[in-house]
């Protein structure tokens, strides 16, 4: 039995956490699903959770546009901690932004492994779903 | 009278009254000399000898002093010779008596002398008759010098004909004469040359007729009036340039000097022709030049001097001095002058000087731009320019200077500014559109298209329900937030929207009434002290807008920790309003947020109300009317915004 995906997701709108939720539920692969309403809330997730890898997530999904402290301030600060992740952690952009100014600018942090525009894809989920599935077999 | 016979006659004169002399006084030689002709005659023993040997040193010097009769019986033993030279020691003469011929003028001319080899007296006879004598011969001598300069001069004339004579062959201009009816009298071979004509084939016709071209009858008919109405002048002469025609009967251009003159109480007139047809020619050339230059240089939209090495103006075109009598006035005048006879700052003076020597000293151009209100009083910008210009030996020979008036240029550049600043504020206003659109309409929509996936792919009627009741927030959040939209929209830079007097007090009373639910909720407590300025000139809506947001952030942002309190002031500041608004709240990191703070869609605090749109209206509704928006914080302890209305004398003078 495959061991579950941990998934984090860093939005502030609550609608789309539990329409994503459902979705990510519905592609059929075994998950573990946290929330954070904001990127500061995201980085303290992260940092709690330095001394348990099977606590931390193999994926985040990260909105941009967020009160407090927004996506790029989550990137910012996740890059002066990545170094003491005990884990690869792939990040997905999700924005309802259609700017490509904020793709371009996204693409500069390596830990983002892609730009997605909402509303998410299934198929596309199921994808990612499935290369982390693969690794952890490998 | 020809000369030489007048001297023989003189000589035959004087050697007849020589023999007198010598028959009277008896003596063995008798001599008369003229010392200013150096000539003499001598009558001795050998008879009579004209004589040019004389050497009469001795008797002029001593005539000069002693003007009267001369008697040396002895010569032998005269001491007279001492103190007047040496006397002709070969002589074999003893005896000497002699008269001084002196003039009218008491100029010595000459002196006749008797001499014999013994000593003999004179009787006093002898010496009358000799002092007699002495006189005739003075006559006789001034007589025969008058005739030879009478002589001399008619040979003179003679020459002077000749010469005028050559003259008038010789001369490079046609010279012709002709009586008082115009009829040629004298036709010199330049004339022949100029005009094709002979002097046989014209004397004795009509110059106007030989010479004159047809076409210019009238301007010599001109010309020969002014003669004949000024028949005393004697002397005049005037010069005129008039068409002529040669004997082919082509024309050309002559330069005509006209004289008139009377002799013996005929009137004759000389005319003294050149071919001007290449001067002309020339001169036409260089006017078309000249004409050429000069309307170019008056036509260029430029202003141009140009000054010699000691800033005096040498040209100024009328771009920049428009006036033709002041164009003339400036010209070999400076700066200075012409400020003091425009009556104007000299400081203007100043400057050129000062701008005019660096040229000179550097010798390079420089360029500046300067401003100056013209007559009208608009202000009118010129680009100019100063560049020195050196002769072959380096030396400065003038300096030129030009200006442009860029005045529409300024002002337009002036104009692009403004619309590059306008088009710069809207594009980041439509940056921030677009964000909003992104972030506060797209997502909603996302929402509601899962949503409606999620329906149609369930099953389940209780899940649908859940699935449905989510669509009330999602729709009530998408209605006011398009709402705010359309009214952030509606906000621009338009400085005609109606400002009105509006009353603080009014405005914030209006904001606490609507906001009365949340006040008794949180037990807040406002405080208000607009003492210095209690109204404020400014659009009501964008006013209550302005308040209602700031207060209603104040509230919506206070502290759990204690009740909120919130104190509005306003203070003057240069005729602007500065409206302050302090609350004891959350505060904000104003360091970590200082770029974007008033950015559309930027929420500071975790809080369900929160979608950003209030400070970016209130900052943009602030901007419009010119005013500016600031704000002090800190986190935890409360904020303080501040709110600039500008030009707010006139509604609080009272």
């Amino acid at each position: 039995m495959q061991r579950k995906i941990n998934i984090l997701l860093i939005d502030d709108d609550s609608l789309f956490i539990f329409l994503t939720k459902k979705m990510i539920i519905s592609t059929g692969y075994s998950t573990s699903i946290s929330e954070c309403g904001d990127g500061q809330q995201g980085i303290e997730f992260i940092s709690s959770g330095l001394g348990d890898i099977a606590a931390l997530p193999d994926v985040i999904f990260l909105d941009l546009n967020m009160p407090i402290s927004d996506g790029w301030e989550f990137l910012e600060e996740y890059a002066k901690i990545e170094s003491r992740v005990p884990k690869k952690i792939d990040v997905y952009v999700v924005s309802s932004s259609i700017s490509p100014h904020d793709f371009e600018r996204s693409k500069a942090y390596n830990v983002v492994k892609d730009f997605m525009i909402k509303p998410l894809d299934k198929g596309k989920l199921a994808e990612i779903f499935e290369s982390i599935a693969n690794m952890e077999a490998a | 009278m020809d000369t030489i016979t007048s001297v023989t006659k003189s000589e035959n004169a004087c050697k007849d009254m020589l023999l007198l002399v010598a028959q009277i006084c008896r003596t063995k030689v008798t001599a008369i000399s003229f010392f200013d002709t150096q000539t003499g005659l001598m009558l001795d023993d050998d008879g009579l000898s004209s004589s040019e040997f004389f050497n009469d040193d001795f008797f002029i010097a001593y005539y000069l002093d002693h003007p009267g009769i001369l008697i040396i019986p002895n010569i032998g033993h005269s001491r007279l010779f001492d103190s007047y030279g040496i006397f002709n020691g070969e002589s074999s003469n003893q005896f000497y008596a002699g008269v001084p011929l002196i003039d009218a003028n008491g100029m010595l001319v000459g002196h006749l002398s008797v001499m014999d080899d013994a000593k003999r007296p004179l009787s006093q006879q002898q010496i009358t008759t000799l002092k007699a004598f002495a006189g005739q011969f003075l006559t006789l001598h001034q007589l025969q010098q008058k005739v030879t300069a009478l002589e001399k001069n008619e040979e003179l004339s003679k020459n002077n004909e000749t010469l005028m004579e050559a003259i008038f062959h010789n001369a490079n201009d046609a010279v012709i004469v002709m009586d008082n009816k115009g009829v040629i009298l004298q036709w010199n071979p330049k004339a022949t040359v100029i005009f094709g004509w002979s002097g046989d084939e014209v004397i004795g016709k009509s110059f106007r007729r030989t010479v004159i071209a047809e076409e210019s009858y009238t301007d010599y008919f001109k010309l020969l009036d002014h003669y004949k109405t000024r028949r005393q002048l004697q002397k005049n002469s005037q010069t005129i340039e008039i068409c002529a025609c040669r004997n082919d009967r082509s024309t050309f251009d002559i330069s005509l000097g006209f004289s008139s003159t009377i002799i013996f109480g005929q009137r004759y007139y000389i005319c003294s022709i050149n071919d001007i047809t290449d001067q002309k020619l020339i001169t036409t050339k260089l006017d078309k030049q000249k004409e050429f230059y000069e309307s170019i240089l008056n036509k260029l939209p430029i202003d141009i001097a140009v000054f010699d090495a000691n800033h005096r103006y040498i040209f100024v075109n009328p771009g920049a001095i428009r006036n033709e009598e002041l164009r003339k006035y400036i010209i070999g005048k400076d700066d200075y002058e012409y400020a003091i006879y425009r009556n104007r700052d000299i400081s203007i003076a100043d400057i050129r000087r000062a701008q005019f020597l660096q040229a000179k000293s550097t010798g390079k151009e420089i360029r500046w731009e300067d401003s100056l209100p013209n007559p009208q009083g608009m202000m009118i910008t010129h680009l100019r320019r100063m560049f020195p210009v050196h002769d072959e030996n380096g030396e400065l020979s003038m300096v030129i200077g030009f200006g442009l008036d860029i005045t529409d240029r300024k002002v337009l550049e002036e104009k692009q500014a403004t619309l590059v600043d306008n088009l710069s504020k809207q594009n980041t206003q439509l940056i921030d559109f677009c964000n909003i659109v992104s972030h506060n309409l797209r997502a909603p929509l996302v929402n509601m298209s899962m949503l409606v996936e999620f329906i149609e792919e369930c099953t389940d009627v209780d899940e649908q329900k859940v699935f449905v009741s989510k669509f009330r927030p999602v729709l009530s959040n998408l209605h006011t937030t398009f709402n705010e939209l359309v009214e952030s929209i509606q906000i621009k830079n338009n400085l005609e929207i109606e400002r009105e007097n509006v009353d603080l007090f009014d405005s914030v009373q209006r904001t606490l009434n609507t906001l009365q639910a949340e006040i008794a909720q949180l037990d807040a407590k406002v405080e208000m002290d607009f003492s210095a300025a209690s109204v404020v000139f400014y659009p009501p809506q964008y006013l209550h807008s302005i308040i209602h947001n700031l207060i209603s952030n104040s509230l919506k942002y206070s502290s759990p920790d204690r009740k909120p309190l919130i104190k509005m002031a306003t203070s003057l500041d240069k005729g602007n309003i500065i409206f302050s608004i302090n609350d004891n709240g959350l505060g904000i990191d104003l360091i970590k947020h200082k770029d974007n703070f008033f950015k559309i869609g930027k929420v500071f605090h975790r809080h369900t109300n929160s979608k950003g749109f209030g400070l970016f209206m209130t900052k943009t509704q602030v901007e419009a009317m010119g005013g500016m928006i600031w704000v002090e914080s800190a986190p935890g302890e409360g904020s303080t915004f501040y709110i600039e209305f500008k030009n707010q004398i006139a509604c609080n003078e009272k």
